[in-house]
């Protein structure tokens, strides 16, 4: 439970900051597909699947602190 | 215009082929989902170990078939190439975790990793993960899809 709450808590947040700010520095040399990251509406779509994925990864961290035995 | 003038219309214009590409899916997708059930079969009294590792090599891509045969069509019906992008990052995401936390499963299962071990290495390897993912299965299936509409 605990590791759960830290996961929402904390991970979900520090993942899309960090991947954030790093895109900040490589956005501008950017080529191929990764310079589309450019365009205001894909960087939208980047933030919310970081976010959802993040949720998603604390609703199975949820699950498995909760039904894993051995706790 | 009616449900079947559609419907003809994806048949015989867009999607040349259907007939026998669904009848191939549908025969590759048998044959392949067959084998984790005849594997469980055969080693039936052994540990879940050993019924997690057959899942995790033929289950999960089996499986992984049907959404993708979705998407296939989506794309043929020439769906938005954000919507598709959305699609194949979900899809991967699933296929990635799932054999993920088969192979966890299993390594707790064999005393290989501790519960907080296999709970960590989940998330550690999602933060990862899911970065990669959206640039494999996000980006380049844009970068595709915009570039074939662009031809069109």
């Amino acid at each position: 439970m605990l590791v759960a709450a830290l996961i929402l808590l904390l991970l979900v947040p520090m993942q899309v900051a960090v991947i954030y700010i790093i895109g900040r520095f490589f956005l501008k040399q950017a080529t191929g597909p990764l310079s589309r990251l450019r365009e205001p509406e894909i960087r939208r779509d980047f933030f919310w699947l970081m976010l959802t994925s993040g949720l998603y990864t604390g609703v199975v961290v949820f699950l498995l602190d909760t039904y894993l035995p051995g706790a | 215009m009616r449900g079947s003038d559609r419907r003809n219309i994806a048949s015989e214009k867009l999607l040349p082929g259907t007939g026998a590409k669904t009848v191939r899916f549908v025969c590759w997708y048998l044959a392949i989902e067959l084998l984790p059930f005849i594997a469980i079969h055969l080693v039936y009294h052994k540990p879940v170990a050993v019924l997690v590792f057959p899942y995790v090599v033929f289950g999960a891509p089996a499986l992984f078939q049907v959404p993708v045969y979705g998407l296939w069509l989506l794309d043929a019906r020439g769906a938005s190439p954000r919507l598709l992008g959305w699609c194949w990052f979900w899809l991967m995401q699933a296929l990635f975790s799932t054999i993920l936390l088969g192979m966890l499963i299993g390594g707790l299962d064999v005393h290989v990793a501790s519960r907080d071990e296999a709970i960590w290495g989940f998330v550690v390897m999602q933060m990862i993960m899911s970065p990669i993912i959206f640039f494999t299965g996000y980006l380049k299936v844009l970068a595709n899809k915009t570039a074939k509409q662009e031809l069109v």
